[in-house]
C-alpha cells in the first residue's frame, strides 16, 4: 500500500509543474504592464522602466517561470499589486473558508446522494425511483448560482432562517453549502443507482440471497462497497466541477473565500494574486484525485495489487 | 424444396438488418424522455433562428423604456421587464440566441481539435501519444471552469474570449473520448483491410477511425453544450463573458439579482430558460447514449 501511495505521490510532481507552466504561459498573454498598473497613471516612463527592470519583467517568459516556481517551493508566491502584501498570506487566509465550503457541500451532497441512489436501484422502476430520479436531473441541469439566488430568496429573505451573505455566524455556511451540494448530489447519486443495478443483478449477490441472508444485508455486505467504485470517481470529478462552482456561489453568497478573492483579483487585474488563487485550485484538485485513487485501492484490492 | 428463388429473396429482404442509424432512430423514439428533450431543442433552435422574427434586436431588446422599468408579468410583458423597461421575455429569446450559439461554437471548436489530437494519439501512439495524452493530463488538473476563468482573466472579458477560454478548457476531454474509441478499433480487421487496399494513415485515420467513435462523440457533444451553457452563464454573471447591453441568461441573472428582494421574477426567468435547456439538452444526450450503446441500459 506505502508503495502504491509513494508512487503515486511522485506521479503528481510533474502533472504540477505543468499546471504551474500552462498557467503562468496563460497569465503571460494578459495585455497591460504590470509596472503601470503598480505605479499608477503618473508614472513617468524611466520609472516603469525602473520597476519592470527590478521585477524581472524585461526578461524572457522562461527565465521568469523558473524565477517564479523558485519561489513557488519556497511559499513565496510574489507581491499583490493592489494591497502590496505577500500573496501566499492573503491566499492562506482565504483557503479554510473555501475548503470548509466544499466539504460541507460535499458532505451533504454525499450523505443524500448515496442512500437515494440506492434506494433508486432497489426500487427500480417504482414512483420512488422515477422520482428521485427526475430530481436528480433537475439538479444537474440547474446553474449553481441561481440555485443559490432562489435560496437567498426563499430562505433568506421570505422566511428570514438564514443570513444571504457573509460567513458571520455559523448559519451562514448553509445556503451556499446546500447550493453547491445538491447539484453534485444530483450527479453522484444517478451514478450510484446506474452501478447498483448493475452489481444487484450479479450472480455473487444472487448466490448470498439465496444462502438466506436477509436483503438489506446483502445490500450492505456484498453490493454497497462493489457499486461504490463509480460512485467514488464521480466525487472525485465532481470535486473539480464542485471547485469551480464555488467560485461562483461564493460571489453569489459573498463568502470570503478562495474563489471571490480570485473574481475580485481579475476584475482589478491583481496577476499574482489569480496566479496564486489558482495554482491552489489546481493543487487542491490534483491532490483530491490522489485521494480518489488511494481509496480506489481501498475498494478494489485487484488494483492495490497492480502497484504491489 | 419449391421455393421459387423470389420468395428466397424476398424473405431475406425481409429479414435484412436495417441500417445502424435507422435502428438507433427507433430505439431513440421508444425513450418518452429522449423525444421530450428532442422536441424542445428543436423548438430551441427555431427559437434561436427566427428570434430577430420574433422580436427586433434594436427595437425591443436594447433599446430602454423607462416609464415602463421594473414591471412583473402582465399580457403585454408575460415575464415582466427590467430595470430599464426592456421587455425580459424579448431578452430571454435574443439571450437564448447568445448562449446557445456561443456554446455550439466552442464546443465545435473543442471537438474538432479534440479528435484530431485524440486520432494523433490513438492511432500513431508511442512517442506522440505519450507528448499530447501528457498534455491533456496536465490541462485536465485544472477544472475547466477555472481554466475558462483563467483564460478570460489573461485575455479581458468579451464574447470570442469567452468562446476561446471555453473551447481550450473542453479539448482536453474530446481527446481523451476519441483517442480511447481509436484505440478500440485501430487494430480490427477492417482497418487492416483498408491498409491492404493501399488507403494511407490520413484515409485511414479519416474515413475508418473517427466515424467509428461517433457514438461516444455525438453522447459528450450533446452533454457538453448543456454543460458550457451553465459556465457561459455562470461566467457572465461574474462579468467575465458576455458584455452590456447585449442580452445573455448569465448577465441576465446578474442583474436580476439586484433586484431580487422585491422583482425576483427577473432572477426566475432566464434561471427557469436555463434549466429547461440544460434539463432537454441532458434527456436527449442520456436517451442517445441508451440507443447508441443498448448494453449499458
Amino acid at each position: 500500500m506505502w508503495k502504491f501511495i509513494f508512487k503515486r505521490i511522485l506521479s503528481l510532481i510533474p502533472v504540477l509543474i505543468g499546471v504551474t507552466l500552462i498557467v503562468f504561459l496563460i497569465m503571460s498573454l494578459a495585455p497591460g504592464d504590470p509596472a503601470k498598473v503598480i505605479l499608477g497613471l503618473e508614472a513617468s516612463e524611466e520609472q516603469i522602466e525602473k520597476l519592470r527592470e527590478e521585477m524581472g519583467l524585461n526578461d524572457p517568459v522562461m527565465v521568469q517561470y523558473v524565477r517564479y516556481m523558485k519561489n513557488l517551493v519556497q511559499g513565496d508566491m510574489g507581491l499583490s499589486y493592489k494591497t502590496k502584501r505577500p500573496v501566499t498570506e492573503e491566499v492562506w487566509a482565504r483557503f479554510p473558508h473555501t475548503v470548509a465550503l466544499s466539504l460541507t457541500a460535499m458532505g451533504f451532497a454525499v450523505l443524500f446522494a448515496i442512500p437515494l441512489g440506492i434506494i433508486a436501484a432497489i426500487k427500480q422502476n417504482t414512483f420512488v425511483d422515477g422520482f428521485s430520479m427526475f430530481l436528480a436531473l433537475l439538479g444537474v441541469s440547474m446553474p449553481v448560482f441561481w440555485f443559490g439566488l432562489i435560496l437567498i430568496l426563499v430562505f433568506s429573505l421570505k422566511l428570514g432562517w438564514f443570513p444571504s451573505s457573509g460567513s458571520d455566524t455559523a448559519k451562514s455556511i448553509v445556503l451556499p453549502s446546500i447550493a453547491i451540494g445538491f447539484i453534485q448530489m444530483a450527479a453522484v447519486a444517478r451514478i450510484t443507482r446506474s452501478s447498483m443495478l448493475e452489481v444487484i443483478r450479479q450472480d455473487y449477490i444472487r448466490t448470498a440471497r439465496s444462502k438466506g441472508l436477509s436483503f438489506g444485508a446483502v445490500i450492505r455486505k456484498h453490493a454497497l462497497k462493489n457499486s461504490l467504485i463509480p460512485t467514488v470517481t464521480v466525487i472525485g470529478l465532481q470535486f473539480g466541477m464542485l471547485l469551480g462552482g464555488a467560485v461562483i456561489v461564493e460571489s453569489v453568497f459573498a463568502w470570503p473565500g478562495l474563489g471571490r478573492l480570485m473574481v475580485t483579483s481579475i476584475q482589478g487585474r491583481d496577476i499574482p494574486m489569480v496566479m496564486g488563487c489558482i495554482i491552489i485550485f489546481a493543487v487542491t484538485f490534483c491532490i483530491m484525485n490522489l485521494i480518489v485513487d488511494l481509496l480506489y485501492g481501498f475498494l478494489d484490492p485487484r488494483i492495490k495489487s497492480m502497484y504491489a | 424444396m419449391s421455393k421459387t428463388k423470389e420468395e428466397v429473396l424476398q424473405k431475406t429482404k425481409k429479414y435484412k438488418k436495417r441500417s445502424q442509424t435507422v435502428e438507433v432512430w427507433h430505439r431513440l423514439l421508444r425513450n418518452k424522455a429522449a423525444i421530450i428533450g428532442l422536441v424542445i431543442v428543436i423548438l430551441l433552435f427555431l427559437m434561436v433562428i427566427f428570434a430577430d422574427v420574433l422580436y427586433d434586436f434594436n427595437d425591443v431588446v436594447i433599446k430602454q423604456n423607462i416609464p415602463e422599468r421594473l414591471q412583473g408579468p402582465s399580457v403585454k410583458h408575460p415575464f415582466g421587464t427590467d430595470e430599464f423597461g426592456r421587455d425580459l421575455l424579448a431578452r430571454i429569446v435574443h439571450g437564448g440566441r447568445m448562449s446557445i450559439s456561443i456554446s455550439f461554437i466552442s464546443v465545435a471548436t473543442s471537438l474538432f481539435v479534440g479528435a484530431i489530437l485524440g486520432a494523433l494519439a490513438g492511432y500513431f501512439g508511442g512517442r506522440i501519444d505519450m507528448v499530447i495524452m501528457r498534455v491533456m493530463d496536465v490541462f485536465l488538473a485544472i477544472p475547466p471552469t477555472l481554466l475558462a476563468i483563467t483564460i478570460v482573466a489573461a485575455l479581458g472579458p468579451s464574447t470570442v474570449n469567452l468562446i476561446i477560454a471555453l473551447a481550450v478548457s473542453n479539448i482536453p476531454l474530446f481527446s481523451r473520448i476519441v483517442r480511447g474509441s481509436v484505440l478500440m478499433v485501430r487494430d480490427r480487421e477492417f482497418i487492416e483491410s483498408a491498409r491492404a487496399v493501399g488507403a494511407n494513415d490520413f484515409t485511414i485515420i479519416f474515413d475508418h477511425i473517427i466515424p467509428n467513435s461517433f457514438a461516444p462523440v455525438l453522447v459528450q457533444t450533446t452533454l457538453s453544450v448543456a454543460i458550457v451553457i451553465l459556465t457561459t452563464a455562470g461566467l457572465s454573471f461574474l462579468g467575465l463573458g458576455v458584455q452590456p447591453p447585449t442580452p445573455e441568461w448569465g448577465f441576465m441573472l446578474s442583474s436580476g439579482r439586484n433586484y431580487i428582494r422585491d422583482h425576483g421574477y427577473m432572477t426566475i426567468f432566464p434561471g427557469l430558460a436555463i434549466m429547461v435547456t440544460i434539463l432537454s439538452l441532458n434527456l436527449l444526450g442520456d436517451g442517445l447514449r441508451d440507443a447508441l450503446d443498448p448494453r449499458l441500459k
